[in-house]
């Protein structure tokens, strides 16, 4: 009797995997803003370092950046990056206490379907962790953009 | 340096930017939250508030360790998602080089601006 193979994706889905690839849960999507959020960082990185450097060649070019600066465009995306920054840092922050203390994750267990760990305690942790980076978000509006 | 040596690295520099970029940026950024905790910054990009604060070692210290973790952390991040795009050995090969060096170009660049602004001040 002939059997047929299972059918299997590519174990690799490239970009198209990091947006789609079923059906996410939570913390699948918590990966997806981490990465690009610590893209849009590592990005802005060295425009920093270049911007900064100006202070190096006197009070002219840097009070001319700063100049630009107020620019709402400039305003808004310098806002986005501290929403990416408090994201990634947030999130990231769960994934060190995760990682390197196994914070959520419990003791070895025979597997439970649903996982228990994961449902009762490492997503509660993670949404609680949602909401404060909520809270912060909503200060950064307020500072940024209108109690200036 | 093996692997995961590196990620070690990765894990802990994260650590440290948690820490001093939380700092920065609530310095640079968040004025009004500072002042209901009874710290008054002024402009913190004006010219001479930002030579003022470069005087301070602690500020030295500070954007030091930022600058050291935030490259590392970030560019060793950015290696691991282009690998696993360019499936390629070789092509691995050359892009971890490429932003190593890039990386080395960049560190150098960031502590010439750090000590230049910091004599710039003292």
């Amino acid at each position: 009797m002939k059997t047929r193979e299972p059918k299997t994706l590519s174990r690799s889905l490239g970009l198209r995997g990091w947006v789609w690839a079923g059906r996410y849960g939570l913390e699948r999507w918590a990966y997806l803003f981490h990465r690009i959020t610590g893209l849009a960082l590592i990005i802005y990185l060295p425009a920093h370092l270049v911007v900064t450097g100006l202070r190096l060649f006197g009070p002219g070019p840097w009070e001319a950046f700063v100049e630009f600066s107020h620019n709402p465009v400039v305003l808004f995306f310098e806002w986005a990056l501290m929403i990416a920054f408090l994201y990634h840092a947030i999130n990231g922050f769960r994934l060190l206490l995760t990682e390197l203390f196994a914070l959520t994750i419990g003791k070895p267990a025979h597997p439970h379907i649903p996982p228990r760990t994961s449902l009762k305690r490492q997503r509660p942790f993670n949404i609680v962790l949602m909401i404060l980076g909520g809270i912060f978000i909503v200060l950064t509006v307020l500072d940024f953009f209108v109690w200036r | 340096m093996r692997e995961r040596h590196l990620w070690l690295l990765f894990i802990l520099a994260a650590a440290f930017i948690l820490v001093t970029l939380a700092i920065h940026m609530f310095l640079m950024h968040m004025g009004t939250v500072l002042g209901w905790l009874g710290i008054t910054l002024g402009d913190p990009l004006a010219w001479e508030s930002t030579i003022a604060r470069s005087k301070q070692i602690g500020t030295l210290v500070l954007l030091f360790i930022l600058l050291t973790a935030g490259l590392f952390h970030g560019l060793y991040g950015l290696r691991g998602i282009l690998i696993e795009w360019i499936k390629n050995p070789i092509g691995q090969k050359a892009i971890s080089w490429l932003i190593a060096l890039f990386g080395v170009v960049a560190y150098a660049w960031g502590l010439v601006v750090l000590f230049g602004v910091y004599a710039k001040g003292g």
